[in-house]
């Protein structure tokens, strides 16, 4: 990597968050040494299953989860240092697109009243001025006037996060997370929301850190993507280069298991699924994390955890025999 | 066994003091002198100073209660203010009285209260359920001294079946007493077997309806003994927790009812107190109310314990 | 794409038109759902109504002063006294109206007190919880075991009796329970999605409690509220009887009902006015608790109304004894 290259949007260095589950003496290391970048104008994916930590580093970028260690950057402000009004008043560099679509609009509010309070709270609202920033903010994510004085419950799945959309862009952000932000919605649905990120990203200039397990939804979106396995990333690349020639034997089991779209044309015989079941995040093996569902692991595998590390141009990986294994990727 | 009663025994002590010491703050938290009050009403000032450093008013609070607590456990409750006579001595004149009618009150309530909710849960969603159900709402809204008047008026008054008024006392003479009791109790207890009967009627329902039942039935067993030890038993422990509240509520309900039978219970003793403003004797009853309430949810604690085991 | 769900419907039992599925949850709706919405309800809103209208209108509806003793005692009904006179000649209707107006006041004093003292006991231990919200709670569960009369009684007895000081001792002793419903709602408010969305905008605590907090957190307290006004009013009944609420000659249904008990043999049926028209106003409280709790919660209506109709109609088919 000798490419000069701007600084990037946001910096995450050695992020680490715990919960202490009630009765455990060891607190759960829900994110345990997790380091990335974001950078100008990018769409970063974050992909793992569930408990592998993906959901609570977005919610550490956002100080909504306590951060136990480690560093979040954005631009030159460190996050996770901020306190009372400063953090207040940073955190709209920074903004949401929660999973639940209903859960994230209080059902008491209108569509105008929800997607008017960022800027209601941010102290610049003029009646005047407010009503015509929510309708610019309504128009951009494809709703209109008509949708103004309606409630929660009387939007479908779609439109209410299509207002959550609207709403996260209101104080003019500079990253938006997306945490699992089309999980929630019908498949027909989800095309349109995720085409809509697209068009916003492009046009308003911004970073995106797509959280979700869907592999399929984020390879289509991202430029680059990290995949997370109990905690920490084994590997961080670019969208293409991740789904062709995987780096990490997670990756490569995550793609084998992607349904096929013509079964019946491809007779190569099929990489090795992943065995076992996950291990207790509670717990984690000893070594690599991975290494007790892991076709290609050996004794230096459970001696020995491998760190992130450079094994490509622009790719990362923690792997022991990274350079050495040839993995399969996505066919067809 | 033992470590489990011991274990509650321990979680007593901090709830009595809590309630004890919330009583005593109460008290001496009042606008108005106490000294004025122990004094009378026409002391001269020289007179209130001197009963006011006689009873120690003038100490902290805290060693007032200390001092005060370490009373209430040797017996010691101070005297009245208005009859200076011991504030245990008129409560143990009392009590008695009122505890022989709660028990009469819990009798009628579990006898009515078990019957009519077994009754309506073997007829459930049929018309006697529904008379049933509207007889137990239109129980639970009258006011329990209401009922009593209305029972004076006509079982005492017009059909002159039963006394109307006073309470003879159970050692003094039983057949008397027993004849007083009737129509207090009933008048207590009918809300709270209003109460037991909804309670039990819903739990019932549905141990009847489950598999446990279903399997007794399909091996032959007749319905009478399925009702009334199995579904019974299986309901036992909400009608526990029933029955531990309403003893609760009986001590609360018994100020009024014994003003209208004329029975000198705790409850006219503690009334009284208050209009006379005799402040030992209202936190006297008030704490003996305390300690009541706090041994029923003990006793009801340990009885969940020996009625089904898998209780902790 | 569409606004509501057609896959929405209720229940796979085919029963006779069970009314509207869907609550029409905003505004006037809610309010007509909750006053007018089925027979109990619209009993229940008619009768404190008037009781209402006639007890603020006293003076008018009255026809004589409460106080008047210018008749003679022990009358039964008749049309110069609807009600009759009491022990003193006086005219029961107008005491009852009169009576009416104090034992209404009373119910509001204590409620409105028991929420002012409730409602932000309940938030504080809510929001902040740890050790504030634990003894918070163990304080108001330690309340709430005691028979509420008698700290009723210990408190009037410090404050000394009246009307606004026994209802107030009233409205304390009902605190403890509004603090719970409250905490409750606060504790699952704080939870949501939203939640994090209004802090995600640099919301100060204070706004997030004003803006989301309080009003999703309203509808079980005022609920309660309704039930306790029902409950406020056997509360003050129960005190004046005893002497310690409104003070005799005063009229309140209370003070009436001693009155009545005090002359019982005179004229048994004395106790009746009072007395029912206390069961009957509790009785009203308490359908309008039932109808606002059903009207803010269709899930909980729509199971009890088809519990309703399958009841009916299983009535008319099977015989008695039979269970399902």
């Amino acid at each position: 990597m000798s490419e000069e290259r701007p600084d990037p949007l946001l910096a995450v260095s050695e992020l680490e968050v715990q919960f202490q589950l009630p009765g455990q003496r060891q607190p759960l290391r829900a994110v345990d040494g997790v380091s990335f970048e974001i950078r100008q104008q990018e769409v970063f994916g974050l992909i793992g299953e569930s408990g592998s930590g993906k959901s609570t580093v977005a919610r550490a970028v956002m100080r909504l989860a306590p951060i136990a260690g480690g560093s979040v950057r954005l631009g030159a402000t460190r996050l996770d240092q901020l306190r009372g009004r400063e953090l207040r008043r940073q955190r709209r560099r920074v903004q949401m697109v929660f999973q639940d679509p209903h859960e994230s609009l209080d059902p008491r509010m209108t569509v105008r009243q929800a997607v008017s309070e960022p800027l209601r709270v941010a102290g610049s609202a003029r009646r005047v001025g407010l009503d015509a920033s929510v309708l610019a903010l309504l128009d951009r994510v494809g709703l209109d006037r008509s949708h103004l004085e309606r409630r929660p419950h009387e939007l479908s799945g779609g439109q209410k996060q299509r207002v959550n959309i609207a709403r996260a862009l209101a104080l003019g952000p500079e990253l938006l997370v997306c945490d699992e932000a089309v999980s929630a919605l019908d498949v027909s649905v989800q095309a349109g929301i995720i085409n809509l990120l697209l068009g916003l990203q492009r046009d308003l200039a911004i970073s995106v850190l797509f959280i979700s397990h869907d592999l399929g939804v984020v390879a289509h979106l991202a430029d680059r993507i990290g995949v997370m396995y109990l905690g920490r990333l084994a590997e961080v690349a670019p969208a293409e280069s991740l789904s062709v020639r995987p780096r990490h034997p997670y990756t490569e089991a995550l793609l084998a298991a992607e349904p096929e779209s013509r079964p019946s044309t491809h007779r190569a015989p099929r990489p090795p699924v992943i065995k076992g079941d996950a291990p207790s995040a509670a717990q984690p093996p000893t070594g690599c994390r991975f290494r007790t569902r892991c076709p290609y692991a050996t004794d230096r595998c459970a001696a020995e955890e491998p760190g992130l590390r450079v094994v490509a141009p622009d790719t990362l990986v923690a792997c022991h025999y990274a350079e050495s294994l040839e993995l399969t990727g996505r066919r067809g | 066994m033992y470590r489990l009663v011991l274990s509650r025994l321990v979680t007593l002590v901090p709830t009595l003091l809590l309630a004890t010491f919330g009583v005593f703050l109460l008290v001496h938290l009042a606008p108005g002198d106490p000294a004025v009050a122990l004094a009378g009403e026409n002391a001269t000032q020289a007179q209130i100073d001197q009963v006011r450093e006689q009873e120690g008013f003038d100490r902290p609070l805290l060693v007032q209660y200390v001092d005060w607590l370490s009373h209430a456990v040797r017996g010691d409750l101070g005297d009245s203010y208005n009859t200076h006579t011991s504030v245990v001595t008129a409560i143990r004149q009392t009590l008695p009285i009122t505890l022989q009618l709660v028990a009469g009150a819990l009798l009628v309530a579990v006898v009515v209260g078990i019957a009519a909710g077994v009754a309506s849960a073997r007829r459930a969603h049929t018309a006697a359920d529904s008379v049933l159900a509207s007889a137990a709402s239109a129980g639970a809204a009258m006011p329990s001294f209401w009922l009593g008047l209305v029972l004076v008026s006509i079982f005492a008054l017009q059909l002159g079946w039963l006394p109307a008024t006073g309470y003879a006392g159970i050692t003094t003479d039983p057949g008397l007493a027993l004849r007083q009791l009737v129509l207090p109790s009933i008048a207590l207890g009918v809300a709270g077997a209003a109460e037991i009967a909804r309670q039990l009627r819903g739990a019932m329902i549905e141990t009847l309806a489950s598999d446990h039942v279903r399997t007794l039935r399909a091996k032959g067993l007749a319905e009478r003994p399925i009702v009334w030890r199995h579904a019974l038993k299986g309901s036992a422990v909400p009608l526990l927790t029933i029955v531990g509240l309403q003893v609760s509520r009986f001590l609360g309900a018994t100020v009024v009812v014994e003003a209208v039978f004329g029975i000198s219970g705790i409850g006219t003793l503690v009334v009284s107190a208050a209009q006379n403003r005799d402040y030992p004797v209202v936190e006297g009853v008030v704490v003996v109310m305390a300690v009541l309430v706090i041994l029923t949810n003990f006793v009801v604690d340990v009885s969940y314990r020996l009625v089904d085991p898998r209780i902790r | 794409m569409t606004a509501a769900d057609p896959h929405l419907t209720t229940g796979a039992a085919a029963e006779p038109s069970p009314g509207p599925a869907v609550v029409r949850d905003r505004g006037g709706g809610l309010v007509r759902q909750w006053l007018w919405g089925d027979l109990r309800s619209r009993v229940s809103t008619v009768f404190l109504l008037a009781v209402v209208v006639v007890a603020v209108l006293a003076p008018l509806t009255g026809r004589y002063a409460p106080s008047a003793q210018d008749f003679d005692p022990f009358t039964g009904p008749s049309w110069e006294h609807w009600l009759g006179t009491d022990d003193l000649g006086r005219d029961v209707w107008a005491r009852l109206i009169f009576g009416a107006r104090a034992s209404l006041q009373a119910a509001f004093i204590a409620v409105g007190i028991a929420l002012a003292l409730g409602v932000p006991v309940g938030m504080v231990a809510g929001f902040r919880g740890g050790w504030v919200d634990a003894l918070l709670m163990r304080v108001a569960d330690t309340l709430l075991s005691f028979p509420g009369i008698v700290i009723a009684i210990a408190i009037t007895a410090v404050l000394g009796p009246g009307l606004v000081h026994s209802m107030t001792a009233v409205g304390i002793v009902f605190s403890p329970s509004v603090a719970r419903v409250a905490r409750g709602q606060v504790l699952v408010t704080k939870e949501r999605a939203y939640v994090d969305a209004a802090v995600s905008f640099g919301s100060t605590p204070w706004q997030i409690v004003l803006r989301h907090v309080l009003p999703n957190s309203v509808q079980p307290v005022i609920i309660q509220a309704t039930f306790m006004l029902g409950l406020a009013v056997l509360a003050e009944a129960s005190l004046s009887f005893v002497g310690l609420g409104v003070q005799y000659p005063d009229p309140s249904f209370g003070v009436m009902l001693q009155r009545a008990a005090q002359f019982i043999s005179l004229k048994p049926s004395g106790v009746y006015p009072p007395g029912l028209a206390i069961a009957l106003t509790v009785l009203a409280f308490n359908a309008l608790g039932d109808s606002l709790r059903d009207a803010l919660d269709p899930v909980s209506s729509t199971r009890r109304r088809l519990r309703r109709t399958a009841r009916r109609s299983r009535t008319r088919t099977r015989p008695a004894g039979e269970q399902s």
